[in-house]
C-alpha cells in the first residue's frame, strides 16, 4: 500500500508537470485563474497546480472529455499502464497423452509474471475443457485457483508458479459433472485467468512440450471382458437350494461396469434379468438373495447368460446351460427325539433318536435322514444316514443303538439333529433339538469289572515281575555282599540275617554295632 | 516296640494325621513328600557323618570308594527285589492316588480321556509311571562309585535290617498294591468321591513309604544319640 501510495505521488508530481501545458486546450474553469496567483499553472511559466485546481481539471474532463477522464483514473488506479505486463500462462504435462478415463491426470498450469511485486495482481486461474467434437470450452474446476501476487518463485527475471487444481483427478471424474458427452476421442484443455478485469487464456501464447497452450489428450476406452463362467449347483438342484452364478469380469482401465444376468427358459425366452454395477474382479449372483427361482420353475430346465457394459463399450457372453432343477418332495416333519439307554446317560451307552416325515404331495420321494450330534466339547459329526421312501402316510424314522459319544462328551450337554435331503414345511432342511446333560462318569468299568481286575492284576505282576528280573541282572544283593566281604569272604548273609557281626575286620563295623 | 516299626509308625501317623478330608489329601500330599526327601537329604547325611567318624578313627584320609566297598551289607537278592519292587510300587500308589484323579494339580489322568476310558488304561497308565521310576533308578545305579549313597537298588546295603523289618519291607507290596486298588476304585467312581477309599489308600500308602524309608530315619535318629 505504501508504495502504492508513493507511486500515486510520483504520478501526481508529474501530472503537475503537465497540467500546465494541457490544461490550455481544455476548459477552463473558473477558479482557475482567480487562483492562478495563488498556485496555480506551472511548468516553464513557474507556477503550481493546486489540488483544488487538478479536482476542478478532473470534474470537467468527466463531462467534456471521458476518455481523457478514463484514461487518467486508470493511471490513478493502476499506477504506470506502459509498465505493466500481462503474465503468462501455459498448461504443464509431462504423461502419455493417450488416457482412459480412470488414469490420475496430473495437469498442472504455469504462471509467469514479469512485473515486479508491487504491479502485480492477484490472478484467478481456471481449467477448461472441450469435449471431442465439441464446439467450446467449458470450466471443469469448481473453485479458481488464486495465485497472490507473493506466490511466485524468483528465479533470475522470472517470477513463476506452478499449480494445479485439486479437484481435478480423472477424466471420469471430469465425465461425472456432464462435461463429456462423447466417451472416446481428443478432449482439449486449455487454462484461463482472470484479473478482476480482464481474462487471459493459455491459448494466448506459445509453448513448447511439456508447456502446452491447448493441451489435447486422447481418451480410449478397453472394452471389458469376462471369463471363468460357472453355475455352482448340487447336481440335483431343487428351487430353494444355493445357487450361484459366478464369473469374473476383467477391465483394464478398471471402469465401473454394469453387469446384468438373463434367465432364459427352456425354449430361450428371457424370464428375468438381475444387474450388478461392480468393479472388475469377480461378480456374483445368488438365486437365494435375487429370488430367481420360485416352487413353480422345480422340474424345468434354464439357461443363461451375461451381459456387460463400463458404459462406453457392451458385451454378452455365449448362452450357458443350466440349472436344471429337479422336483422334489414336500416334506413335513416333527417328534424328533433321543431316548438314552438309561437315564444314567453315561458316554459309553447307547441313544435312540427318531423322527417322523411325510410328504404332503402324494408320491413317494426317497429321502436321506443324516443324524449328527455335538456337545460342548466337540463339533458336529455324522453319526449314521439312512435313505428313506417317504411318502403321504406319516412314518417313524429310527437310528437305533447309536454310539454318537466319546469320552470327552462326558459331562457335556449334547445337541443333535438330523439333516434332510428335502426342505420341510418350514424351508429348513435341518432338525435338531437338545439332548440331556451326559453323565460325568469318565470310566466305564467297575472296579470288580474284569476289564479293571485284569488292569490292576497285569500292573502288579508287571512291576514285581520286573523288580525280580532287574535284581537277576543286577544283582545288588549279592554284590554288595561281595565287596563287603572281600575282607570277611562268603556270602553268608545272603538271607539277610546281617546283625553286623559278618562285617569284622573292618572299622566300619564298629559303627554298626552300635546297635 | 521295635523301633523300627516305631519309626514306621511314627512317619505313616505323621501323613496320615496331616490329612483331614479331601484338602487335607493335598497335605498329606506335601507331608509325604517332605518325608520323602527329608529320607534322601538324611541318608546322605549318614553316609557322610559314618565317613567322618572312620575318618577320624584312622587318623587318615579314607577314599569314598573304600569306604563304601567296606560299609556296604550285602541284602541278599530276594529282599533287593522285593525292596525294587516295594519302591516301584510306592511311586505307582502315590501317582494313583494323587494323580489318577484331579486332587493336587489341575491335569490328571482323568484329562486323558482316551487312555481314562480305554479298557486297559489303568494299566498302561501305572506302567508308565513305573517305567519312568525304573529309569530314574537304574540311571541313578550308573553313577560313579563315590556316590554309592544315591543309589537306590544299594539303599538297604548301608543300613543293618533285621529279619523283621525285612519282612515289614516285603509286606508293603500287597499294602501298596491294596492302596493301588483303593486309588483306582476312586478312579472309577470319577467324579464321585469314596472318603474310606481315600483314607484307606493313604493310610496303606503312608504305612508303607514310612515302613521303607524307615531304616533312614531310625539310623540318624540313633546317630544323633
Amino acid at each position: 500500500m505504501g508504495q502504492k501510495a508513493i507511486c500515486l505521488l510520483i504520478i501526481a508530481a508529474l501530472l503537475l508537470s503537465i497540467v500546465p501545458a494541457v490544461a490550455p486546450a481544455g476548459p477552463q474553469p473558473a477558479s482557475t485563474s482567480s487562483s492562478g496567483s495563488s498556485g496555480g499553472g506551472g511548468g516553464g511559466s513557474g507556477s503550481h497546480l493546486s489540488l483544488e485546481s487538478f479536482t476542478n481539471y478532473l470534474v470537467s474532463w468527466q463531462k467534456e472529455n471521458p476518455a481523457k477522464y478514463k484514461y487518467m483514473i486508470q493511471l490513478l488506479s493502476k499506477g504506470n499502464v506502459q509498465a505493466y505486463k500481462d503474465p503468462s500462462l501455459g498448461l504443464l504435462f509431462s504423461k502419455n497423452k493417450s488416457v482412459n478415463r480412470n488414469e490420475e491426470l496430473d495437469i498442472k498450469f504455469e504462471v509467469q509474471n514479469p512485473n515486479p511485486i508491487d504491479l502485480r495482481i492477484p490472478l484467478f486461474v481456471d481449467l477448461e475443457v472441450m469435449e471431442p467434437g465439441g464446439e467450446g470450452f467449458k470450466k471443469v474446476n469448481q473453485n479458481s485457483m488464486v495465485v497472490q501476487p507473493f506466490s511466485y518463485t524468483e528465479q533470475g527475471k522470472i517470477n513463476y508458479l506452478q499449480s494445479s487444481w485439486p479437484e481435478v483427478t480423472t477424466l471420469d471424474q471430469i465425465d461425472k459433472m456432464g462435461l463429456l458427452k462423447e466417451k472416446t476421442g481428443e478432449i482439449k484443455f486449455r487454462a484461463v485467468y482472470s484479473d478482476g478485469s480482464r481474462k487471459k487464456y493459455s491459448t494466448d501464447w506459445i509453448f513448447n512440450p511439456p508447456y502446452y497452450g491447448v493441451l489435447v489428450l486422447n481418451l480410449t476406452n478397453r472394452p471389458p471382458e469376462m471369463r471363468n463362467i460357472s453355475l455352482i449347483a448340487s447336481n440335483k438342484t431343487r428351487y430353494n437350494d444355493p445357487i450361484e452364478y459366478r464369473a469374473t469380469i476383467d477391465d483394464a482401465d478398471g471402469d465401473m461396469i454394469n453387469v446384468t444376468l438373463h434367465i432364459l427358459d427352456a425354449k430361450g425366452e428371457e424370464l428375468n434379468n438381475k444387474t450388478q454395477r461392480t468393479l472388475p474382479g469377480i461378480v456374483s449372483f445368488k438365486a437365494g438373495e435375487y429370488g430367481l427361482f420360485s416352487e413353480t420353475d422345480a422340474g424345468k430346465n434354464f439357461t443363461y447368460y451375461y451381459s456387460f457394459d463400463d458404459g462406453i463399450n457392451s458385451n454378452r457372453t455365449e448362452i450357458q446351460p443350466g440349472p436344471n432343477l429337479r422336483r422334489g418332495p414336500k416334506l413335513y416333519v416333527d417328534r424328533l427325539n433321543v431316548t438314552p439307554e438309561s437315564s444314567n446317560c453315561y458316554w459309553w451307552q447307547w441313544y435312540t433318536f427318531n423322527i417322523r416325515a411325510k410328504n404332503l404331495n402324494p408320491e413317494s420321494y426317497d429321502v436321506i435322514f443324516t443324524l449328527l450330534s455335538k456337545t460342548e466339547n466337540s463339533d458336529w459329526r455324522t453319526i449314521e444316514s439312512k435313505t428313506v421312501k417317504v411318502g403321504p402316510e406319516p412314518q417313524m424314522i429310527y437310528f437305533n443303538n447309536t454310539e454318537p459319544f466319546a469320552v470327552a462328551d462326558a459331562n457335556a450337554t449334547f445337541s443333535y439333529r438330523i439333516k434332510l435331503s428335502e426342505y420341510d414345511q418350514n424351508g429348513k432342511d435341518i432338525e435338531e433339538a437338545v439332548g440331556p446333560k451326559i453323565n460325568a462318569k469318565v470310566v466305564p468299568y467297575a472296579i470288580y469289572d474284569p476289564v479293571m481286575v485284569a488292569n490292576l492284576a497285569m500292573l502288579i505282576f508287571a512291576i514285581v515281575a520286573g523288580s525280580l528280573l532287574l535284581e537277576r541282572k543286577l544283582k545288588r544283593g549279592s554284590e554288595s555282599q561281595e565287596s563287603s566281604s572281600g575282607k570277611a569272604g562268603g556270602n553268608n548273609s545272603r538271607d539277610g540275617n546281617s546283625t553286623g557281626n559278618d562285617k569284622a575286620g573292618n572299622t566300619s563295623a564298629m559303627f554298626k554295632k552300635r546297635d | 516296640m521295635d523301633r523300627f516299626l516305631l519309626f514306621a509308625s511314627v512317619l505313616a501317623a505323621i501323613t496320615i494325621i496331616s490329612s483331614n478330608g479331601h484338602e487335607g489329601l493335598v497335605r498329606s500330599a506335601v507331608i509325604l513328600a517332605f518325608i520323602l526327601v527329608g529320607a534322601v537329604a538324611l541318608h546322605i547325611y549318614n553316609q557322610k557323618r559314618v565317613h567322618k567318624k572312620i575318618e577320624s578313627l584312622e587318623h587318615c584320609r579314607v577314599a569314598k570308594e573304600s569306604f563304601y566297598k567296606e560299609i556296604t551289607i550285602a541284602q541278599g537278592s530276594n529282599f533287593c527285589a522285593l525292596a525294587f519292587a516295594a519302591w516301584l510300587m510306592l511311586f505307582v500308589a502315590i501317582a494313583y492316588l494323587y494323580f489318577l484323579v484331579p486332587i493336587i494339580l489341575p491335569f490328571s489322568y482323568m484329562q486323558i480321556p482316551d487312555l481314562a476310558s480305554s479298557p486297559f488304561g489303568f494299566f498302561i497308565f501305572g506302567l508308565k509311571i513305573a517305567i519312568v521310576a525304573a529309569l530314574v533308578i537304574l540311571a541313578l545305579d550308573k553313577l560313579p562309585e563315590s556316590h554309592r549313597e544315591l543309589k537306590l537298588t544299594e539303599l538297604y546295603s548301608f543300613y543293618i535290617i533285621s529279619k523283621r523289618a525285612k519282612k515289614l519291607i516285603a509286606l508293603t507290596i500287597p499294602a501298596l498294591s491294596i492302596s493301588i486298588v483303593c486309588s483306582a476304585y476312586i478312579g472309577t467312581i470319577y467324579p464321585a468321591h469314596s472318603p474310606i477309599a481315600e483314607s484307606l489308600a493313604l493310610i496303606l500308602l503312608a504305612l508303607s513309604a514310612g515302613t521303607l524309608v524307615a531304616p533312614i530315619y531310625k539310623d540318624a535318629v540313633e546317630g544323633l544319640r
